[in-house]
C-alpha cells in the first residue's frame, strides 16, 4: 500500500487543456472518488495516474517516489476500465490471469491465486465463459478480479458502475465498497455519480473543466459546498438558488430579494466581511427548507404558490413558485395542500449558504 | 410470384452483366480445355486429353515447386510479415510519422507496374552500374553479381513483395487503429510487455483481417504474373516459371489454347481449396458468432 500525491498535474492535448493544474493526495489506504460532469477530466486524470499518459507537467508520487517516468506496468496499478476492456478473445479465467501470465507465471504458480478471488467475487463458475457469454454484472467481476489478482498497491476505477442498470449499480456499489475495505488497498474512483462518490468514498475531488473545484470528505462537500458549482453538482433535488442582496434592517442582517427575505444566522455573519459587494447568490437545499399551509404566527415566512407536487414515496418534492423563481422543498410530511394554493415556507437559517455573485465562491470559504 | 416479378427486373441488369462478365469467361475456359484448339482456333473436342497431357508434362513439377515457393515467400515474408511489422510499427509511433512511412510503402502500387519491373531490373543489373553492386561495392568492396542469374527467385518474391505489402498494411493498421484503446491500455498496465501484448491481444483481434489477407493474397498471387513477366519471363533456365506464367506461356508463345484453358482450370480449382482450407483453419464460423452481449465504451 502507498500513498498518491499530485502536484500541478497538467495535460493537454494540442490545445484541450483536459486536466489544467490539479493538486491533491490520497492517502494510504484511503478510497478517493474523482467527481465531476463528462468531460471534466476525469479518466485523463486516471490515465494519467496509471501512466498511459504522460504529464504535460507537473509531478506525480507513489509513497515518496516520483513515478512521472515508470513505466505503466511498472507502477503496481490494478485498473478497471468502463468498458471492462475483457479481452472478448479469452475465457474468464484467462482474462483474469493475463496479468500474472504477462509477469511471466505459470499456471501452476498462479492457479490457486485465480482460485482465491473468484470465489472471493463469485464468479467461480464463469471460468470457462467468454466475456460475450456472461452478464453485465459478472463481466464486472471479472474486470475486478484482474485488477486485484497482482495484488497491486494502488486500485484505480473508472466509472465501473456506469454500465450496470440501477439495481445492480446500488448492490456493487456496496460491494466494491468493502472490497476495498477489507483490502484497505489505495484507491482512485472516478464517477459522474454523486451518489457513488458520497456513499463510497472516504473523500471527493469534483472535478470542473479540468480543474479540481474542491476536495472533502463527503460530510464536508454536502455541507460546506466552496462554490456555486460544487453546491449544484451534489445533492439531488439540486440546491435551491436566489439571486440576493445584503441588507441591514434594525440591526439584523437579511438577505432580501424582490420576493423574499432570508435572515442571515448569527454564526455566517463573521465571514460576510468576506464579500466584496452586497450582491450575492443564496443556495439553500430542499431539505432545509419548511412548508406550512397556514401562515403561523412569530415565524419567519416567506409566501409562495404551490407549483407542482412531485411524490418520491417515503418523501415529496414541493415545487413552490415564490415570484419570479421556483424552490424545490423535500419533505417527509404529506400536506394536504392542492397545486395553484398559497404555501408558506421557512428557510433554515443555519443552512443556508452564501455566494460572492461575481466569484461564485462561497464566503465560509 | 407476383411480388417477386418486379424484383426479377431489377436484378436483371447485373444478374446479366455478372453473367457476361465474371462467369461466361470460366465457363468458356472450362469448354475451351477440353478442345485442342491452337493457332487455328479450331473448337476440335479432345476429352479429357490435356488433363492427361498435363499429368506427363516434365514441366510441371518445376512450375508446381516454383508457384510454392513464390506464393509461400511472398506470402509469408511481405504480405503477411512485412505488412504486419510495418502496420504495428506505424501504428505505434506518431500518427504523422506513421503516415508517413505508410504513403512510402504504397508508392510502389500507386507506379504502373512496367516501370515498377523495369526498376527492379536496374537495381539488380549484372554490370557496375546495378544499385545492388554499387552499394556491394560500396560497402564491401565486392565485384558485381549476376543477381538474375544467381538468385532469380529471391528477386521475384522481393519485387512482388515490396508491392504486396502495402496492401496487408492498409488492412492490418486500419483494424490495429479500430481495437478499442481500452484493450491496449489495460494490457500496458498489466504488464505486458510490447511482443506479448501483440500476441495475446493485437493479433487475436485482427485474426479475421489475416485470414482475408492471407486468402485473397495467395489467390492473387497464383494467378498474377506481370512482375515475373517483365523482370524474368521466367526464367533463367525456368526458374522463375510459376503456373500462371506457364499457362500464359502454353497459351499465347506455344499458342496452345486447350491446354493453356486446362492449365487455367487447375488453378482455379487450387485457389478454390486454398480458400477452403483457410477458412477451416481460422474456424471462420467462430469467428462470425454474434456476441450475446455488447458493452459500449
Ligand atoms: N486522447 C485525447 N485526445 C484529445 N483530446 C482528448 C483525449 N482524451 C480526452 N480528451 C479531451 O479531454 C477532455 C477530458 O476528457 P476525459 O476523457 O478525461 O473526460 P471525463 O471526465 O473522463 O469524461 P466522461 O465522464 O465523459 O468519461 C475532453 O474534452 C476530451 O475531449
Ligand atoms: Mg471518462
Amino acid at each position: 500500500m502507498v500513498s498518491i500525491r499530485v502536484e500541478n498535474l497538467k495535460k493537454y492535448f494540442r490545445k484541450v487543456k483536459a486536466v489544467d493544474d490539479i493538486s491533491f493526495e490520497v492517502k494510504n489506504g484511503e478510497f478517493m472518488a474523482l467527481l465531476g460532469p463528462s468531460g471534466c477530466g476525469k479518466t485523463t486524470t486516471l490515465l494519467t495516474l496509471a501512466g498511459i499518459y504522460k504529464p504535460t507537467s507537473g509531478k506525480i508520487f507513489f509513497g515518496d517516489y516520483l513515478v512521472n517516468d515508470v513505466q505503466p506496468r511498472d507502477r503496481n496499478i490494478g485498473m478497471v476500465f468502463q468498458s471492462y476492456a475483457l479481452y472478448p478473445h479469452m475465457s474468464v479465467y484467462d482474462n483474469i490471469s493475463f496479468p500474472l501470465k504477462a509477469k511471466g507465471s505459470k499456471k501452476r504458480e498462479f492457479h490457486d491465486r485465480v482460485v482465491n478471488i473468484v470465489e472471493k467475487l463469485g464468479i467461480g463458475h464463469l471460468l470457462d465463459r467468454k466475456p460475450s457469454e456472461i452478464s453485465g454484472g459478472q463481466q464486472q467481476r471479472v474486470a475486478l478480479a484482474r485488477a486485484l489478482i497482482k495484488e497491486p498497491q494502488i486500485f484505480l476505477l473508472d466509472e465501473p458502475l456506469s454500465n450496470l442498470d440501477a439495481r445492480l449499480r446500488v448492490m456493487m456499489r456496496a460491494e466494491i465498497k468493502k472490497l476495498q475495505n477489507d483490502l484497505r488497498i489505495t484507491t482512485v474512483y472516478v464517477t459522474h455519480d454523486q451518489v457513488e462518490a458520497l456513499t463510497m468514498a472516504d473523500r471527493i475531488a469534483v472535478f470542473s473543466n479540468g480543474k479540481i473545484m474542491q476536495i472533502g470528505d463527503p460530510e464536508e462537500i454536502y455541507n460546506r459546498p466552496q462554490n456555486i458549482f460544487v453546491a449544484q453538482f451534489i445533492g439531488n433535488p439540486p440546491m435551491n438558488f436566489v439571486e440576493a442582496e445584503i441588507k441591514e434592517v434594525e440591526g439584523i442582517t437579511f438577505a432580501v430579494s424582490k420576493n423574499l427575505k432570508i435572515r442571515i444566522d448569527d454564526t455566517l455573519k463573521p465571514y460576510l466581511k468576506n464579500l466584496n459587494s452586497p450582491n450575492v447568490i443564496v443556495g439553500i437545499r430542499p431539505e432545509d427548507i419548511k412548508i406550512y399551509k397556514n401562515k403561523e404566527l412569530n415565524r419567519d415566512l416567506t409566501e409562495g404558490i404551490l407549483y407542482v407536487i412531485e411524490p418520491l414515496g417515503r418523501d415529496e418534492i414541493y415545487n413552490v413558485k415564490v415570484g419570479e423563481s421556483l424552490l424545490k422543498v423535500i419533505t417527509e410530511e404529506k400536506l394536504k395542500i392542492g397545486v395553484g394554493e398559497r404555501v408558506y415556507c421557512e428557510f433554515d437559517a443555519k443552512k443556508v449558504h452564501i455566494f460572492d455573485r461575481e466569484s461564485e465562491i462561497s464566503i465560509r470559504r | 410470384m407476383k411480388k417477386r416479378s418486379p424484383l426479377f427486373f431489377f436484378l436483371l441488369p447485373s444478374v446479366v452483366s455478372v453473367s457476361i462478365f465474371f462467369a461466361l469467361p470460366v465457363i468458356l475456359t472450362g469448354v475451351l480445355s477440353f478442345t485442342g484448339m491452337d493457332y487455328s482456333f479450331k473448337w476440335n473436342f479432345v476429352g479429357i486429353q490435356n488433363y492427361i497431357d498435363m499429368i506427363g508434362d516434365f514441366m510441371i513439377s518445376t512450375v508446381v515447386k516454383n508457384t510454392f515457393v513464390y506464393v509461400f515467400f511472398t506470402l509469408l515474408l511481405f504480405n503477411l510479415g512485412t505488412a504486419l511489422l510495418l502496420a504495428l510499427f506505424t501504428t505505434t509511433v506518431s500518427d504523422r510519422a506513421g503516415g508517413f512511412f505508410r504513403t512510402i510503402w504504397m508508392l510502389p502500387r500507386l507506379t504502373p507496374s512496367v516501370v515498377y519491373g523495369l526498376m527492379w531490373i536496374w537495381a539488380f543489373d549484372p554490370t557496375d552500374y546495378g544499385l545492388v553492386n554499387i552499394a556491394r561495392k560500396l560497402l564491401f568492396g565486392l565485384p558485381p553479381q549476376n543477381w538474375l542469374q544467381s538468385d532469380p527467385m529471391l528477386i521475384i518474391v522481393v519485387a512482388n513483395g515490396f508491392v504486396g505489402a502495402s496492401f496487408g498494411m492498409i488492412l492490418f493498421t486500419s483494424a490495429i487503429k479500430s481495437i478499442p484503446r481500452d484493450y491496449l491500455y489495460a494490457a500496458r498496465v498489466d504488464g505486458g510487455s510490447w511482443f506479448f501484448t501483440v500476441r495475446k491481444v493485437i493479433l487475436p483481434m485482427i485474426k479475421w483481417q489475416i485470414l482475408f489477407v492471407t486468402a485473397y493474397q495467395t489467390l492473387s498471387l497464383l494467378t498474377s504474373f506481370e512482375y515475373i513477366y517483365i523482370i524474368t519471363d521466367g526464367g533463367p533456365a525456368f526458374a522463375t516459371e510459376v503456373w500462371a506464367l506457364y499457362t500464359y506461356h502454353s497459351a499465347f508463345q506455344d499458342f496452345r489454347f486447350g491446354y493453356g484453358a486446362a492449365l487455367s482450370m487447375v488453378l482455379v480449382g487450387i485457389g478454390i481449396v486454398s480458400a477452403l482450407f483457410y477458412l477451416k483453419f481460422f474456424r471462420f464460423k467462430e469467428m462470425i458468432k454474434e456476441p450475446r452481449i455488447e458493452v459500449d465504451s
